[in-house]
């Protein structure tokens, strides 16, 4: 026989063949490994593909829900998405309500989270209404179950589509959360298949400080120029300069030389540009249209007589001024005179201006009201009177259903009667109490501000005192939440104390009337400037009022210069604060202004809006931007439009994210122009460390 | 590929059915022990469901700040709105169900009186952009000095009403020499 020959046990194909089967193996592990973070596509959702039957035949730790008045069926179908079932609402008459199955809020069927996270909800849909509104509630650890936000408007589409949209950082005290697709019309709703994953933290990189004690405190600028008129009233506009309104400025002598004044600021290269001012628009009301002009209505008629026994008297004279022209187009009239009226803008862009001194000097009760539709005031016969009393820069805030808030901050003496804060329903023409604030008649020249987000529907007021009464301000601050059903101030943290004149501490209930808050695109709110007495003893003080946690973090740098009566402070869109105004008893006016660079600004590299598909923006919509890096959240800021401690329209709207590939993102706007009231809005996004970009200018509605 | 790939199969082909069985294992146990891990998630709480899609995969969070240029990858369908304008989704927050309103007040025969002083001010002394307090702090018992420690200057009285008596020389002059 011959040899047999040496065969070795795997032939070198075999080898090759056997490497190749056992690297793909690995590879194909190792694959599914990565490209499925365990944690990160962890689904949350309960039975979410509804599938499972509960005792009652609805879908386990799924629940129906919704309120009001109307007509509907809620179930499953067999029309699913994938597997066998389906939810399906269906809303055949719909007075007012809505209706939706929701994730059960129970510790077993409830998400959950933890607090700052942030998390991706998605869900599949089909619906044959534009009505749909995903629905979020929050379970507080020690409030319960409470309404979160609508984060997201689904439109109307007949085949499956998915919408993804993520939660805003959780708050504070929440350990979980429950969601569902709200049909608000009528109309038929299938979703399936619900998801819901935590976001990936941002890779923390630590906080690069570029100044130590400018990153804790921030710093003030005092301009090395001054203003070349009298601040009294400063209206940020959509083209990023400022409106400064003096009139007459408080200077008697200017009102009987009839030299009024105005002038456009520009913050980029600290110009001015003077503007023609028709009347004495000292004292005025203003507000910015949904156009981006400005109205301003009323304003000084004449000062008080020579022996003080007469007093101011308002004007029902009413202009327009337009950023495109630097000119002001005298409207119509008011139905009366106006000297301190307030100015707030409805849903509608309509605008409700109430309260002030009359051309005889008493006290005006004529509500006046501004079309946005025939751009004039409207006559007495179109106009709905209660024929209240609403004193001096009443601070009327706009609640997301359309009446107006009376947050009891204002101008001068004592509170209203009453409780000194209410709800004004225009539409009916009633006015109810609002329980719970503090001192109430001694909120002369408090302020009062909608926290951010607009859609929490929280208020805020702080300090005040009584000029009347020679008060001594104090510290008291005030919160509202205007979501509950029998809404009640409660009090909240004294405002920190500074220093007087000389380096003086404040003691015991020191605060501060004339005080300014400024909403921040960080969602925070910067509190500065004020005094101890009505146009006396300025307090040196600032803080930053977390709505989050609602503390104040003290300490934050002061503004040199004193900002007491005639001071206003308000958000540039370069993410600063700027300060004018000073007008203490003894007549004079300081001019000077400074600028503030809140901590953020100094907390490494700003994020960047890239591009803004469309400056155009529907209610309701989604909107793309892109981002040169990951951000964690955007907003809509209202431009300032601020006196007298009053700036009613001041909000942040949140704008929940949408995040795509490639740093683009889609903003998810809200479909209630009464939480977002149309107009020119400040977009800023800000990332993991709470540091915004730039903003960009868009407009809503 | 198929010289590799018809060795491999005949070497198979060649094992016996308990090294057939062995074999195939070592994948099954690679893919079970994945999906063990996935059900359990590694964390406590409640176990997590795997039916239904998941959302779309977070994207990614890192701080890099890199250019991501001014065209989105994903160029979707761009800015969208519903089809057909949404209605507002008002909520009936803030129903005060046990408050009455006041009803609207009938039509007046004119405005509210308004006390002097409600500015703060008594506009009696010095020109009229000057605010001597309408009632002073109530610890100070030095008006003119309080004025003074503010700023203000001696004060005209064009109408000779000194509600406060800081003219006390009675010489028009409020805060001046002499008093």
């Amino acid at each position: 026989m011959p040899p047999t020959e040496a065969v070795p046990m795997f032939s070198p194909e075999l080898r090759r063949g056997l490497g190749r089967l056992l690297a793909l193996t690995l590879l194909l592990t190792a694959g599914v490994f990565i490209a499925s973070p365990a944690q990160a596509a962890a689904n949350l959702v309960q039975n979410p593909g509804l599938e499972q039957a509960g005792t009652d035949g609805f879908p386990a730790c799924w629940e129906r829900s919704g309120q009001g008045d109307n007509t509907f069926t809620l179930g499953t179908t067999a029309e699913a998405r994938t597997g066998g079932k389906a939810l399906r609402v269906a809303v055949t008459r719909l007075n007012n309500g809505d209706r939706k199955a929701m994730m059960t809020e129970s510790a077993q069927c409830a998400p959950r989270v933890t607090a700052g996270r942030q998390y991706d909800l998605s869900v599949w849909y089909k619906s044959t209404t534009a009505a749909n509104a995903m629905t979020l509630f929050r379970h507080d650890k020690a409030l319960g179950w409470q309404y979160w936000m609508d984060p997201a408007t689904l439109p109307a589409t007949n085949a499956w589509t998915q919408k993804v949209v993520r939660t805003p950082p959780v708050p504070a005290n929440t350990d979980q959360v429950t969601w569902g697709v709200s049909v608000y019309g009528v109309g038929t709703l299938t979703t399936d298949d619900y998801s819901m994953v935590e976001v990936s933290a941002a890779i923390g990189t630590p906080v690069a400080c570029t100044d130590a004690n400018n990153c804790i405190k921030g710093k003030w600028q005092v301009m090395p120029y001054e203003s070349t008129v009298r601040g009294v009233h400063s209206v940020v506009l959509h083209n990023g300069k400022v409106l400064l309104v003096a009139g007459s400025g408080n200077d008697p002598n200017a009102f009987a030389a009839g030299t009024f004044k105005t002038a456009v600021y520009d913050p980029a290269n600290g110009s001015f540009t003077n503007v023609a001012t028709p009347v004495d628009l000292f004292c005025s009301g203003h507000v910015q249209l949904s156009d981006g002009r400005v109205l301003v209505m009323g304003g000084n008629k004449d000062y008080p007589s020579a022996d003080g026994t007469v007093g101011y008297k308002g004007l029902k004279n009413s202009y327009i001024f337009d950023p495109a022209t630097n000119k002001y187009t005298r409207t119509n009239d008011m139905l009366a005179g106006h000297w301190y009226p307030s100015a707030t803008m409805l849903g509608n862009g309509d605008i409700i201006s109430l309260g002030g001194l009359g051309e005889d000097s008493t006290g005006t009760t004529t509500t006046d009201y501004y079309s946005a539709a025939s751009q004039q005031w409207l006559p007495m016969d179109q106009v709905k009177q209660t024929w209240a009393w609403w004193g001096l820069y009443p601070s009327m805030v706009l609640m997301q259903d359309g009446r107006l808030f009376y947050t009891g901050s204002h101008t001068f003496g004592n509170g209203l009667p009453g409780t000194g804060a209410s709800i004004y329903n225009y539409g009916a023409n009633t006015i109810t109490d609002v329980p719970g604030l503090q001192n109430k008649d001694e909120r002369d020249q408090s302020m009062s501000v909608m926290l951010p987000p607009a859609q929490a529907q929280r208020v805020l007021t702080v300090g005040g005192g009584n000029g009347d009464t020679g008060a001594t301000a104090g510290r008291l601050t005030d919160i509202i939440d205007l979501k509950a059903a029998n809404p009640a101030y409660k009090a909240g943290p004294l405002i920190p104390q500074g220093k007087l004149t000389g380096g003086v501490p404040q003691t015991g209930a020191q605060g501060k009337m004339y005080v300014s808050l400024v909403l921040l695109p960080d969602g925070t709110v910067f509190e500065t400037g004020g005094a101890l007495h009505n146009r006396a003893d300025p307090v040196f003080e600032a803080s930053i009022f977390d709505p989050a946690t609602n503390t104040f973090k003290s300490g934050m740098a002061t503004d040199p210069v004193p900002r007491t009566y005639h001071s206003s402070a308000f958000l540039l869109p370069d993410g600063r604060v700027m300060a004018v105004g000073d007008n203490p008893g003894n007549g004079s006016f300081d001019t000077r202004i400074s600028i503030y660079s809140p901590p953020y600004l100094f907390k490494g590299a700003r994020p960047q809006i890239k591009t803004v598909t469309n400056t155009n923006w529907a209610y309701g919509s989604t909107q793309r931007i892109t981002t040169n890096g990951a951000i964690t959240r955007a907003s809509l800021i209202r431009p300032a439009a601020v006196t007298h401690s009053s700036d009613p329209n001041q909000r942040f709207v949140e704008l929940p994210l949408t995040v795509k590939a490639n740093n683009a993102i889609d903003l998810n706007v809200t479909n209630n122009p009464n939480v977002a009231p149309p107009g020119w809005y400040m977009l800023f996004v800000h990332n993991g460390k709470g540091i915004p970009s730039v903003a960009k200018w868009v407009k809503l509605g | 590929m198929s010289r590799w790939f018809t060795a491999t199969a005949d070497w198979v082909r060649g094992r016996s059915r308990r090294e057939r069985i062995g074999l195939a294992a070592v994948p099954v146990v690679l893919v079970l022990a994945l999906v063990g891990v996935l059900v359990a998630g590694g964390g406590g709480g409640a176990g997590q469901w795997l039916a239904g899609a998941p959302a779309t995969t977070p994207a990614d969070e890192s701080a890099d700040l890199g250019d991501a240029g001014s065209t989105p990858a994903d160029s979707g369908p761009g800015p969208t709105g519903p089809t057909g304008a949404p209605p507002p989704l008002i909520h009936n927050f803030a129903d005060q169900p046990a408050a009455k309103p006041q009803a609207a007040q009938p039509s007046p025969t004119g405005g509210v009186r308004i006390a002097e002083g409600t500015d703060g001010c008594d506009h009696a002394y010095g020109d009229r952009d000057v605010c001597v307090p309408w009632t002073f702090p109530a610890d100070v018992t030095d008006k003119c000095g309080w004025l003074k420690d503010r700023g203000f200057e001696s004060l005209q009285i064009p109408g000779k009403r000194d509600r406060h008596g800081l003219d006390r020389n009675g010489d028009g002059t409020a805060c001046g020499a002499g008093d």
